[in-house]
């Protein structure tokens, strides 16, 4: 019951600077240029990890992508090239409806015969079979959950929807941001402008009600990996290594944060992008969005390194590798069998 | 703005409600399509052959059963056994009429429904829409 409050601000907040914004942002993701302008990953389709995936899987795979987007036609003509099928969910039946498109003029192109498969649905509340799929992908989504406990349960979905032996791809924000010298957002909690960066108008959201201070045993006893789920897993957002010492920060982190607002530094993103040089999932605006589009506010938790193995501890999930790509953090991992669990 | 495109019987082999409070398996769901329309798909074996395995396919001829309705469809649909065949890797008969079932019948308008509780989910331009309410859910 004390959760229950908390649990409709998150998802009050992600309707807002999540599906509100992104329904609204369809139309120019649909009417952009093959590959889309709407993200630097949907650039020239789905990114270098999920290819490599494709690749890596055994001709004629089933595969299941969270939270598709309006790239869900070019993933699934990827997957064609390979002999898999790929099912695509979002919640946002727009950027579904601009898929469908990017799929038609693909057709018309002669480039994609074969349909994309589409759900609209939450990944949180995932209607697909359970151990049906080889493949899970859930690019660019986990960092647009609110609180530590959805973020589980959307790789919880996505173990679920694995078989024994399946393959997850999740790729997040990196709150390290490549570059010479490299620099990182001075917080885990944003909402990012998408369209000119200018500097932000709107206040400050109030924080969350802060919960109880945990006793200390508590917190140590928390950062023992058996023991993690039970006290609600905060003091375990730092790396691998012992989290003794930064249980102080991970808490504010997960706990403690307030949601503010931060300027995008315009000058890391040229008007032109070329590969490696993207920092910002496309919130500039670069690459074709119309300036009159204003300014709309995307919310972002961005992860540290090992954060997201870290989110994917005791779900089945044998975390294999963990790598920065173009200013995500990338993890693959693998459904272990009933019997681990 | 958007073109449509139409719901396959292959994704519908995916579905379920088990999201939905209460519901044991949620699975499959029923069909019940008001307009339906066979599709030239090209066959493809190897693609048949592989997804077969993957596939539930009980949910495959429940859901084709389903459009077993008069008027429903002009062309006959593909009769299909109760169970894959053990020699379906080089049976093209029997992958023939998987493909049809699963590639070719395009459901353009109708709703899944939940067989536990009866719960529709319509298909909007040939998206399932599969979201529930939070007093819904699980």
């Amino acid at each position: 019951q004390q959760q229950r409050p908390a649990a409709e601000a998150e998802a009050a907040l992600e309707e807002r600077f999540v599906h509100r914004v992104y329904s609204c942002m369809a139309p120019a993701l649909a009417c952009a240029d093959e590959g889309g302008s709407g993200g630097c990953a949907n650039r020239r389709g789905p990114p270098a990890c999920v290819r490599d995936l494709l690749r890596d899987l055994p001709p004629g795979c089933l595969l299941a992508d969270l939270g598709c987007g309006h790239s869900a036609a070019a993933l699934s003509r990827l997957a064609a090239a390979r002999g898999h099928l790929a099912v695509g969910a979002d919640i946002c039946l727009d950027l579904l409806l601009a898929a469908n498109d990017d799929w038609h003029r693909r057709r018309s192109r002669g480039r994609q015969r074969r349909q994309p498969l589409l759900v609209q649905a939450d990944v949180l509340r995932c209607p697909l079979r359970s151990a049906a799929f080889d493949a899970v992908t859930c690019v660019s989504v986990v960092h647009h959950l609110a609180s530590r406990d959805r973020r589980r349960r959307l790789l919880a979905e996505a173990a679920r929807l694995l078989r024994p032996g399946g393959r997850l791809l999740v790729t997040a924000w990196a709150f390290e941001q490549p570059g010479r010298p490299a620099r990182s957002f001075n917080c885990q909690d944003l909402l990012v402008p998408w369209g000119a960066p200018e500097p932000p108008q709107t206040p400050a959201l109030p924080p969350p009600p802060k919960p109880p201070p945990r006793p200390a045993w508590q917190r140590r006893l928390s950062s023992l990996p058996l023991l993690a789920g039970l006290f609600g897993g905060g003091g375990s957002g730092g790396g691998s290594g012992d989290c003794q010492a930064d249980s102080s920060d991970c808490e504010s982190d997960s706990s403690d944060c307030e949601f503010r607002i931060r300027e995008f530094p315009a000058s890391s993103c040229p008007r032109r992008h070329t590969a490696g040089d993207c920092l910002c999932d496309g919130a500039c605006g670069a690459a074709g969005a119309p300036a009159s589009e204003g300014r709309r506010l995307r919310y972002y938790h961005v992860f540290r390194q090992g954060e997201l193995a870290d989110c994917a501890r005791n779900l089945g999930l044998d975390c294999l590798r963990e790598w920065h790509e173009q200013g995500n953090w990338c993890l693959s991992a693998r459904r272990m069998p009933p019997s681990y669990y | 703005i958007f073109k449509i495109s139409n719901m396959k019987l292959i994704l519908h082999n995916m579905l379920t409600s088990a999201m939905i409070k209460g519901v044991k398996k949620g699975y499959p769901l029923l069909l019940r399509a008001t307009k339906v329309e066979l599709q030239p798909v090209e066959f493809d074996a190897g693609f048949v052959v592989h997804m077969l395995p993957r596939l539930d396919w009980s949910g495959v001829t429940a859901a084709v059963q389903c459009l077993n309705q008069p008027d429903l469809l002009q062309d006959p649909l593909p009769e299909l056994p109760p169970t894959v065949p053990d020699d379906y890797a080089n049976n093209e008969d029997f992958l023939r009429k998987a493909h049809i079932a699963l590639m070719q019948l395009d459901v353009i308008e109708g709703c899944l429904v939940c067989p536990e509780t009866g719960r529709e989910f319509p298909i909007a331009k040939g998206i399932p829409n599969m979201l529930i309410n939070d007093n819904e859910a699980a």
